[in-house]
């Protein structure tokens, strides 16, 4: 049975950003999401420290000549509620 | 905490998901490959096929390396790590693509006598890498056609 459910975490509008991106590929690097997003490194991190805390998202670290580099992607839990949470929208515009 | 009572209305929700969508297709248009991308590495298959016809295998390790070389600068220079295709396609074009590796290997040793060493090596090896530069234009239209229906 397809479910939906609103999904207060996702919904914050730059967290919507960040899922939306996400969900479309494989990862990201924190910088392009950051550019992409028009955001502060630090207001980027807290929205995807949110993301980490509740099993949506998970951080890679890279070095690639001898620069760090974040990559950012979705868990399969991530993609999955985020998919219910555009469900649910849906449905909120179809019923109302 | 995930799943709390909402009050989102119609439009706040139309606009969400309008959001969604604009993300998702700059996403999408991030991950696609450029054309140049597609024809090199058509172009470095097909070098592989005619460097193995050709019995210098031993330079197929370079082919190889850039071959590397060329995607880890791809993936570096969009920063983003496309979805690959789905599964079954992308095992399809497996079982195409290897044993139709050999395939023309062998077909370019027997083709050596009537066209000659090099000519016959070219030749299929040029026939590899025009197939592997259509699938990369099916990949751009999977892309597009993503696009597309994002856009919808």
């Amino acid at each position: 049975m397809k479910t939906s459910r609103f999904d207060n975490i996702i919904h914050a509008p730059n967290r919507l950003q960040i899922c939306a991106f996400l969900v479309q590929l494989d990862e990201a690097e924190f910088q392009l999401l950051r550019d992409e997003l028009a955001v502060s490194d630090s207001v980027l991190s807290k929205h995807i420290k949110q993301l980490e805390k509740v099993g949506y998202l998970k951080l890679r670290k890279s070095t690639v000549n001898g620069r760090q580099r974040t990559w950012v992607h979705l868990t399969g839990e991530g993609r999955q509620a985020f998919k219910d949470h555009v469900k649910e929208l849906k449905r909120i515009v179809r019923e109302y | 905490m995930t799943n709390e009572k909402h009050s989102v209305n119609s439009s706040e929700a139309r606009k969400a998901l309008d959001t969604i969508q604009q993300m998702e297709r700059t996403a999408m248009r991030r991950a696609t490959p450029p054309r140049w991308f597609g024809a090199l590495i058509a172009l470095l298959a097909g070098s592989l096929v005619s460097l193995s016809a050709a019995d210098l295998r031993q330079y197929t390790v370079f082919i190889i390396l850039l071959m590397v070389l060329v995607i880890s600068y791809q993936r570096q220079k969009t920063s983003v790590s496309a979805k690959t295709f789905p599964v079954k396609t992308a095992i399809l074009g497996l079982i195409i693509l290897v044993p139709l590796f050999f395939l023309l290997i062998i077909a370019a040793q027997l083709l050596q006598e009537s066209l000659g060493h090099v000519s016959a090596s070219l030749l299929c090896g040029g026939i590899f890498s025009v197939i592997v530069y259509l699938l990369s234009l099916f990949e751009r239209r999977w892309y597009d056609k993503i696009n597309v229906e994002k856009g919808q």
